[in-house]
């Protein structure tokens, strides 16, 4: 059994390996290769459903061991990993065809792959960081690879990462300076005995490398560009899976090393929450708002998704941040949730780029008719991210509601509900400005998207309905997660919630029921009412005007600039703005400072002279050196 | 202005606390051990008269190796730097010869000198001197040929063969050393000898003979290199 | 049976060839280049013969002249200088490999000959035990670079050579002034035998000899302020030369430092100073080099800013410092030569030192670039690659001790990676992912000038992905190194 992680974290590696020699032989060995062993990794994870693995110990470091561990919390995070990966590969197959370079994709992918599968599966801080440096440098390659613009892009990111890699690397070298074993218990156990100054450091720069990952306001910055630019393929990957472990890494941060009781011992506090858990609900509900509002004024269809991931991730820590079962309960599903329906909306934007060559939403429109198939799957994508039942959404946001309520923490509250409302705004101009209103002239021989790329597509919409009927097949493995973590798990039934606890409001069988009946009469009454009658569009009264293709209306520019006119002073001030200062600030300085190579030999000789007679200075003043 | 009198100032500190510190150790007074040692053990443990040598080239021998080798890379870094390629060279525009007193003088000096230089280095295990010092005093004797002659080059691949020669003699004898007896490198294994006489301290006289071929070998190609770069090139740039 | 596992071989046999291609090159003039290789290559076999017996031992010595070590100079390989030479000698090797085709001008077979010397002056510095043979060899090192960097004998080479002859003749001098105090005081020029001497020393009356010894290597070592010759003299170097200037030279004149300051003065009481010149020697460089647009210059600006790191980490005075500043230097010899090589490649095809002008050489020069990205991660210290492991362990280091300086030493030193990580990156990026503006014909570099790198990135992958071995050995090297007395007692009291 102990063995068996070490095979599961080598699959993808491997695979990658294989998949790059195989593509000098052809490219079929090279898709057979990278397919298969990402399917395979991905069986693999359910034997290790709902089982704790501890301690298998690959290695011997500066006295430290280390060590892969799986425990329900990580199964979940594995699971996405190895389930999106997977689905990634399938759509990459026809959609970067023909680039350059693609040995060299695939392996980065399925190494990205690996290093995030490392993450989770890490059971030692040693072992988690070089898992998540091979994240953020083979991650950023992949980035690169979409285009010009994309090398700024991917320059942010890993500048961006490593500063928040090296943030947490030095949280780890406190620990190992104290403790010399990083394994997980060990860690915890040096925590509670440490003093709380010594906790909040750790706390602040472990968790900033965190944040940086998991693109909490105001450390975002790098998310917008990043994932927009990346080739379309790798969207649903950075999207979905990989800014999830920051959310995973959060959740080990606040349980498994510390608990509850531990952060709320750091610093006294009046609050719900303890205050530190407190602060990081409020960067998530800022993120929420914030990045929904950025969301609304995108023009550029990939770019409104990589908003609204942040603002989506702002719900994932949110939940995480409360410190209650319920909350965790709701932040975790909603981290599956989200890694569901973000990857899928971010095919399907894949899947149009792929065929209209533009992710310019003021150029689209209309492609319902040409790409069914990807238009119900961005409808499927926008109703579960907005948080309508009966999809799996619906139920995680509730969730971390109620948890909110619980706590009544209504300005958190009010902020998460102005996030939801906004994301139907913005969600709205999605699927209107792409799949709906008219179709452009030049996209009159769009096709839909080639089956490969069609199939992940339909795989995560059913996962959005089969999540959202059933969450208790989900909350399964999160109950016992939280029992892992020493929590309260949270109650539930295969259809929702039991009856008596908070979450009893919430039935989802009737709900959906409800909808599917609603949904029904609806259709009867459409089926039944006269039916349209469709006229051309030149069919029409212009004033004497002719009518030419050019002149049809067309509204998505602009979508949203009257709200765009109230809220862009909110904005004079960015994150990314003050950043870029310090970089300049720094380059400036960093200019200065190396003029001391002045290429004069004079200066040079004179620097030697000087620093002996300081030396000699000092010792005939007494040798008095301090 | 002010910064010569700065830098008067640092080093003036400089030399200051350096007298202070040798002034705390008087010279001489006891405190070499090692020289002492030397001095005691000389003649029976390498049958050399000259104390200097036998510090030189046996108890320190491998120093001396050192040094023969940064004479080696500093003359092989000249021949870099003053390297010109064939197709550069160029006749001379402008000779200039000497007058007779210079041409005919040094003709009848240049033997002297050898046998001069010749003998300083074959001596110096017994007298003052060495190879290094007789290497460059034959070396100034090919310097006043190319005054009196400098249209004339000596042969360099000779020069460089002697180099090299010296060289191998004198890292070969160590190694010979090292493997058959002793297992010391640069032991001293051929009879010493006795005292004063020219076969005597074993395989000194033999190395310090190597570095005066060596040495002077090096400081003609010198000369030859800085000659060349003056005459070769067509003069100056 | 003739002993071969003599420290003393490794630098009589590269002499003995260094002379022999004096003697050869008339009749030979193609034939001497492979010499070097030969002489290398033997040298490696004695290392290889002497690992087993220092992992024994913990040291091995040889004398000279068969007389016991305070009144002849020995030779002494402890753990430290085991580690050192091997590199030495493999890059040595490695290199003269590389020369095989690289080097086409004339006089070649100057340049090999210097070329020997400069490796054999290196191992020399490091394998000897007398304070005024490392002298005479660190005279013999320099002297052969100055030649080697004016090899090109254009104006850059020129001013670039005149330069750090200046700089070096200055350091050699200080340095020479430096063990004639210790002369003066101890009587002595034996290692051991001085730091056996010098220990009723006070430490006022220890401090000018130490700084005359430290600022003359350490002008050689590449320390803030005193390496300014640098950035001009490593570009304008061959570029095989500068993967031995980059990969060793300096890393040889921080190991003197190192043995001054511990084994012979033992002086823990300068260590926080010493921190100061490491960090700042890795801001200024790491600094310098994010500027640069020229390849070479900025790798030489990356080597100051890896000195100055591994140096901090020496500084540290724990035994786990130096296991880091050991890991690090062999992680920087490794990867700084073979970016040199590579890039020594890549120059020779391209026929420019732009950055900009290496568009595109990730799809033309496949290989190339590969060992350059390897090796440019490990430097920067990415996993799973072996600078990881070192860095890692310098920080672990750092913060044994967690209060505001150590703090504000890792912020400095990981500020610092962060700005190599930014300019390796950009280079990587102009390689891999840059269109060529214009469509040159560029081919791979000839395979005698691969093969060396190519090795070079093995080992290093062999290191990332089991780097045990080498890690529990640094640890040994780092206690032997603090704890003194075998290296002292054993040269003083052995044989």
């Amino acid at each position: 059994m102990d063995m068996s992680l070490g095979v599961l974290l080598a699959t993808p590696f491997v695979g990658g390996i294989l998949a790059y020699l195989g593509g000098k032989i052809h490219r079929w060995v090279r898709y057979t290769f990278a397919i298969l062993f990402s399917l395979l990794a991905f069986i693999e994870i359910f034997f290790f459903y709902n089982t704790t693995v501890g301690n298998y110990v690959w290695g011997r470091l500066f006295g430290s061991v280390l060590v892969l561990q799986i425990n329900p919390i990580s199964w979940i995070f594995a699971f996405i990993v190895t389930g999106i990966s997977f689905l990634v590969i399938l759509f990459s197959i026809n959609d970067v065809e023909g680039h350059k370079g693609l040995d060299f994709y695939y392996l980065e992918l399925l190494f990205v792959e690996g290093a995030m599968l490392g993450i989770t599966l890490a059971g030692d801080l040693i072992t988690f960081f070089m898992f998540w440096e091979l994240m953020s440098w083979t991650s950023y390659f992949l980035i690169i690879q979409g285009g010009k613009k994309s090398i700024t892009a991917g320059y942010k990111y890993i500048i961006m990462s490593v500063i928040g890699a090296y943030s947490m690397f030095v949280a780890i070298a406190m620990v190992f300076g104290r403790a010399h074993s990083l394994v997980f218990k060990n860690v915890s156990m040096l925590l509670s005995q440490s003093s709380p100054a010594f906790v909040i450091w750790f706390f602040v720069l472990f968790g900033i490398g965190l944040f940086v990952k998991a693109a909490v306001m105001p450390l975002h910055t790098w998310l917008p560009d990043a994932h927009s630019e990346a080739p379309s393929p790798v969207s649903p990957l950075l999207s979905g899976v990989l800014i999830k472990m920051g959310a995973y890494g959060l959740t080990v941060l606040f349980y498994g090393f510390l608990s509850v009781q531990l952060i709320g011992k750091l610093a006294p506090t009046i609050l719900p929450t303890p205050l530190l858990l407190y602060i990081v609900e409020w960067l998530a509900a800022i993120s929420i708002v914030l990045a929904t509002f950025l969301a609304i004024l995108q023009e550029d269809a990939k770019r409104l998704l990589a908003y609204s991931s942040i603002s989506q991730i702002g719900y994932v820590v949110l939940g995480i941040a409360m410190g209650s079962s319920l909350g965790i309960a709701g932040g975790l599903f909603h981290a599956l949730n989200h890694a569901i329906f973000k990857s899928l909306l971010f095919f399907v934007i894949g899947g149009v780029i792929y065929r209209t060559g533009t992710r310019n939403m003021s150029e689209l429109g209309g492609l319902i008719k040409k790409m069914p198939v990807s238009f119900i799957g961005a409808l499927f994508g926008i109703v579960a991210l907005s948080g309508v039942p009966p999809l799996n959404g619906f139920v995680s946001k509730w969730m971390i509601y109620e948890a909110l309520l619980q706590k009544k923490e209504v300005f958190l509250l009010i902020m998460a509900f102005v996030g939801s409302t906004g994301a139907f705004l913005y969600l709205y101009r999605f699927i209107h400005s792409v799949f709906l209103g008219q179709l452009p002239e030049k996209y009159k021989d769009v096709k839909e998207v080639p089956f490969l790329m069609q199939l992940p597509i339909w795989i995560l919409s059913a996962l959005t309905i089969v999540f959202g009927i059933w969450p208790g097949l989900a909350m399964n493995v999160i109950a016992q997660g939280e029992k892992f973590l020493g929590i309260t798990p949270i109650k539930y039934t295969l259809y929702g919630f039991p009856q008596g606890t908070a979450m009893s409001s919430l039935k989802v069988i009737n709900i959906s029921s409800v909808l599917i009946i609603a949904f029904i009469v609806v259709l009867a009454l459409y089926l039944m009412l006269p039916k349209e009658r469709f006229v051309s569009q030149y069919d029409t009264y212009a004033a004497g005007q002719v009518v030419t293709p050019e002149t049809k209306y067309n509204y998505s520019y602009g979508f949203y600039m009257f709200f765009g006119r109230v809220i862009n002073p909110i904005f004079k001030w960015s994150a990314d703005k003050m950043y870029e200062a310090w970089a300049r600030a720094t380059k400036v300085f960093g200019d200065y400072m190396r003029r001391v190579y002045t290429g004069n030999l004079e200066t040079y000789s004179s620097y030697i002279v000087v620093l002996i007679t300081i030396v000699a200075f000092v010792l005939l003043i007494g040798g008095k050196l301090w | 202005m002010i910064r010569k009198i700065t830098y008067g100032i640092f080093l003036g500190i400089i030399v200051l606390s350096l007298i202070l510190f040798f002034a705390a150790f008087p010279f001489g007074k006891n405190k070499m051990a090692v020289g002492k040692y030397y001095l005691k053990n000389d003649i029976n443990q390498t049958g050399a008269a000259n104390v200097v040598t036998a510090v030189t080239l046996d108890y320190r021998g491998f120093d001396t190796l050192g040094e023969v080798t940064v004479l080696f890379a500093a003359a092989t870094g000249v021949a870099i730097l003053f390297y010109v390629l064939e197709e550069d060279k160029k006749k001379r525009e402008r000779q200039v010869y000497p007058n007779f007193v210079v041409r005919v003088g040094s003709r009848i000096i240049f033997p002297f000198i050898l046998l001069f230089g010749s003998y300083i280095f074959i001596h110096g295990h017994l007298t003052p001197g060495g190879g290094f010092q007789g290497g460059s005093i034959i070396a100034s004797g090919f310097l006043l040929l190319y005054l009196a002659y400098p249209g004339e080059r000596v042969n360099r691949s000779k020069l460089s063969v002697v180099e090299g020669i010296a060289g191998i003699t004198f890292a070969g004898l160590g190694l010979w050393g090292l493997f058959t007896q002793g297992n010391s490198f640069l032991f001293n294994f051929l009879p010493k000898g006795q005292l004063n006489m020219i076969f005597s301290a074993g395989i000194l006289p033999i190395i310090y003979i190597a570095i005066g071929f060596k040495v002077a070998s090096e400081f003609a190609g010198i000369v030859d290199d800085m000659m060349c770069e003056a005459v070769c090139s067509g003069g100056e740039k | 049976m003739v002993n071969i596992a003599n420290p003393i071989l490794l630098i009589a046999i590269p002499l003995l060839f260094a002379f022999l291609i004096a003697v050869l090159a008339p009749w030979l003039k193609k034939g001497v280049k492979y010499i070097p290789v030969i002489a290398f290559g033997l040298n490696l076999l004695v290392v290889f013969e002497l690992i087993p017996d220092v992992l024994d031992n913990g040291i091995v010595i040889a004398t000279t002249a068969g007389i016991k070590p305070p009144f002849a100079i020995n030779v002494a390989v402890d753990r430290l200088s085991l580690f050192l030479v091997l590199i030495a000698t493999l890059l040595g090797f490695l290199v003269s490999i590389y020369n095989l085709v690289y080097i086409k001008e004339e006089p070649a077979e100057k340049f090999h000959i210097l070329f020997t010397l400069l490796v054999t002056g290196i191992t020399w510095m490091i394998v000897t035990g007398d304070l005024f043979n490392m002298f005479v060899a660190f005279e013999v090192t320099s002297i052969s670079a100055f030649g080697l960097v004016g090899f090109h004998r254009d104006k850059d080479a020129a001013e670039a050579g005149f330069k750090y002859l200046v700089m070096g003749s200055i350091g050699a001098s200080l340095l020479l002034i430096g063990v004639v105090m210790l002369y003066a005081a101890t009587g002595t020029l034996n290692m051991a035998d001085i730091a056996e001497k010098i220990m009723r020393f006070t430490f006022k009356q220890k401090l000018l000899p130490y700084a005359f010894i430290f600022t003359g290597l350490g002008i050689e070592g590449a320390l803030f302020p005193l390496n300014a010759w640098l950035p001009d003299a490593h570009p304008a170097a061959p570029s095989s030369v500068s993967s031995i200037l980059s990969g060793i030279m300096t890393t040889a004149a921080i190991y003197g430092i190192i043995r001054v300051t511990v084994t012979i003065f033992n002086y823990y009481q300068v260590i926080l100073f010493l921190i100061l010149f490491g960090l700042l020697t890795l801001m200024f460089g790491e600094t310098a080099a994010f500027f640069q647009k020229d390849i070479k210059r900025m790798l030489a600006y990356s080597t100051i800013g890896q000195t100055g790191l591994f140096f901090y980490a020496f500084s540290l005075g724990s035994i786990n410092g130096m296991q880091g500043a050991f890991l690090q230097m062999m992680n920087h010899s490794l990867a700084k030569a073979t970016l040199f090589l590579v890039v020594g490649g890549i120059i020779f095809s391209v026929g420019s030192r732009n950055i900009d002008d290496f568009a595109g050489i990730g799809r033309k020069m496949k290989l190339s670039a590969f060992l350059f990205a390897i090796a440019a991660f490990s430097l920067m210290g990415l996993p799973p690659f072996f600078g990881f492991w070192s860095k890692l362990k310098i920080i672990f280091a750092t913060l044994e001790r967690v209060n505001v300086y150590t703090i504000a030493f890792v912020v400095i030193v990981l500020f610092m990676s962060l700005i190599e990580a930014a300019y390796f990156f950009r280079v990587m990026q102009v390689m891999f992912f840059k269109e060529a503006k214009e469509e040159k014909e560029v081919r791979e570099a000839p395979a005698w000038m691969l093969i060396p790198a190519i090795t070079l990135v093995v080992i290093i992958l062999v290191l990332s992905f089991y780097p045990t071995p080498v890690i529990n050995f640094a640890h040994k090297a780092a206690a032997d190194l603090v704890g003194r007395s075998v290296y002292i007692n054993s040269v003083l009291g052995g044989l």
